[in-house]
């Protein structure tokens, strides 16, 4: 009996210490930002700028709360939204949907204080298929500070082209430069890095619509390594992309050409020397890009370059046209020719999957 | 006696010069005759002679030389036949300094750029590094053709020399590992025979 009492002290001493070792951080944490809680739901069919959309608005006890959107736009066809400093309150965890938009809105605390809302949208997820904004408390219609989400029926700019044979497959894309390294820049200014993140999104949707898993060494306007990397550092990073993905089979390297003399032009593709497996998909790739986008065929080539030489997977760089070409920047800059050639590139992948 | 002695000198003067205008031509004939890098080896025995004729007159050597540029597509690297005098510098530096010179040749395109300076060069067991001030990388157009023919231009023409089996670039002293984030330079290149086809 003693030595229960005893034990129970024990325990209580040490919980007590415990909670006196946790408590002031978690006093320090409360001071610098408050918690937001969840207390608010609702979820109607509306028209938005002359769209019919669904408006699902979730709103919490205070304002100014830092949220980030992510998407799975084409398997998942998942809209996430990421709440820092929030717990989900009063809200259920999951509530069903207008069908015809999406199925579900699932909330989770993910970790501590970080909540996740994800629905489970009907359509692919991608930009122009909805919108996320922060709406301030509107005391006349008694509704909080709120997050405000509309998930449109029809729309976005996502590409319905689906090639065959590379479902399945893992497949790794690097939009050549960006960041602090704008790559080359045409005679009226178009940069290297916007052509190739553009394409490179265009060629992330047709391969994911098809089946395949993508990874792309970046998805925005970024450097891959940070800023002021050196050039090893950077093209390493890219090259660890694909490394670090289990399962990846595939690198290929979308770039522009540029040279000294504008009259230089067309296309060619690139993979490093001694490898059966690169010089295939190089010369896949080279063939669509021809028939595709029409330019001046410059050839297959073997090239001392980086991210192909280090890549322990069958790897291609891809020179789509010269941005240094005022006929070629011109193409280069327009979204349906950026579209083509993403199309071009994704059917010589599928030929390298299934073999013909 | 003096005479004797000023007659003798003047030989030995007249005989060295002979000596020079001899392996002038002889490197000049074999330049044009097979065209490739024999001239580099006669331009070595070049200045040994100069120095057995240290008392006569310091004539520059003249040595024929070729320098790559890029044609006007960016597809392939010309040859440029130069002879150069070489002024009591190194032929490699002198082959060098012709290649920043630049080109008016139709069909050449110059694609280093204009403000570029050589720095030194150097050639130890077989491997030529080449030191370009930062101008190399500040105004290049870039581009993987455009990388591809700045680096092949330096590598050709410094391999050209029968002994320079690579080549090692480098900007204000410090190793390149890329020009424009394309090749990887971190290593010495090879001769890059392909853009020569």
């Amino acid at each position: 009996m003693f030595s229960k009492i005893c034990r129970g002290a024990a325990m209580l001493l040490m919980l007590l210490a415990c909670a006196a070792a946790i408590l002031p951080q978690n006093g320090e944490a409360a001071r610098r930002e408050a918690v937001h809680r969840l207390n608010y739901f609702q979820s109607y069919e509306t028209e938005v700028d002359g769209r019919q959309a669904l408006r699902i608005e979730v709103g919490m006890d205070r304002d100014n709360v830092t949220y980030d959107v992510t998407t799975r736009p084409y398997l998942e066809k998942q809209l996430i939204i990421d709440l820092s400093n929030t717990e989900p309150g009063k809200l259920k965890p999951d509530y069903t949907l207008l069908a015809k938009y999406a199925k579900h809105l699932h909330i989770r605390e993910l970790e501590a204080r970080h909540t996740q809302i994800r629905i489970d949208c009907k359509n692919p997820v991608v930009d122009g298929s909805y919108a996320v904004h922060a709406e301030p408390a509107d005391r006349k219609a008694k509704k909080p500070y709120r997050l405000v989400i509309d998930i449109f029926a029809t729309g976005g700019t996502a590409s319905s082209s689906r090639v065959a044979g590379v479902s399945g497959h893992s497949v790794v894309i690097d939009p050549g430069h960006g960041g602090s390294d704008t790559g080359a820049v045409g005679p009226t200014g178009v940069t290297e890095a916007s052509v190739t993140l553009a394409v490179s999104k265009d060629l992330q949707s047709i391969l994911e619509n098809s089946g395949a898993r993508v990874t792309m060494t970046r998805n925005k306007d970024v450097d891959v390594y940070g800023p002021n990397a050196s050039d090893r550092q950077e093209l390493q990073a890219r090259v660890n992309v694909g490394e670090y993905t289990p399962g990846a089979e595939l690198f290929v390297s979308i770039h522009c050409n540029a040279f000294s003399n504008p009259a230089s032009h067309g296309m060619e593709t690139y993979y490093y020397a001694g490898s059966p497996r690169g010089e295939r998909i190089a010369t896949l790739v080279n063939e669509e890009l021809e028939k595709a986008g029409g330019l001046f065929n410059r050839g297959v080539k073997t090239a001392n370059f980086y991210v192909i030489k280090h890549s322990s997977m069958p790897a291609t760089l891809a020179e789509l046209a010269f941005i240094t070409n005022a006929h070629e920047e011109q193409l280069l800059s327009n979204a349906q020719y950026q579209m083509k050639l993403a199309e071009a590139i994704a059917r010589a992948i599928g030929r390298y999957f299934s073999g013909n | 006696m003096k005479k004797y002695v000023r007659y003798a000198m003047l030989g030995l003067a007249i005989f060295a010069l002979a000596l020079l205008a001899g392996c002038g031509s002889e490197t000049a004939g074999k330049g044009t005759a097979d065209g490739s890098s024999s001239s580099a080896i006669q331009a070595e025995s070049a200045p040994a002679a100069t120095s057995s004729s240290q008392g006569a007159e310091k004539k520059p050597q003249k040595l024929t030389i070729k320098v790559y540029y890029p044609d006007e597509q960016g597809m392939k690297l010309i040859a440029d036949k130069r002879t150069v005098t070489l002024d009591g510098q190194e032929k490699y530096t002198a082959a060098m300094e012709s290649l920043l010179e630049g080109t008016k040749e139709k069909g050449q395109t110059n694609i280093i750029p204009k403000q570029t300076k050589l720095r030194s060069v150097k050639v130890e067991n077989g491997t030529a590094t080449v030191d370009f001030t930062g101008d190399l990388r500040k105004d290049f157009v870039g581009g993987s053709t455009g990388e591809t023919m700045l680096v092949g231009s330096v590598v050709d023409t410094l391999t050209e020399f029968p002994e320079v089996k690579k080549v090692q670039i480098l900007i204000d002293g410090k190793k390149v590992e890329s020009l424009s984030g394309h090749m990887d330079l971190s290593q010495p290149m090879g001769r890059m025979a392909d853009l020569l086809k």
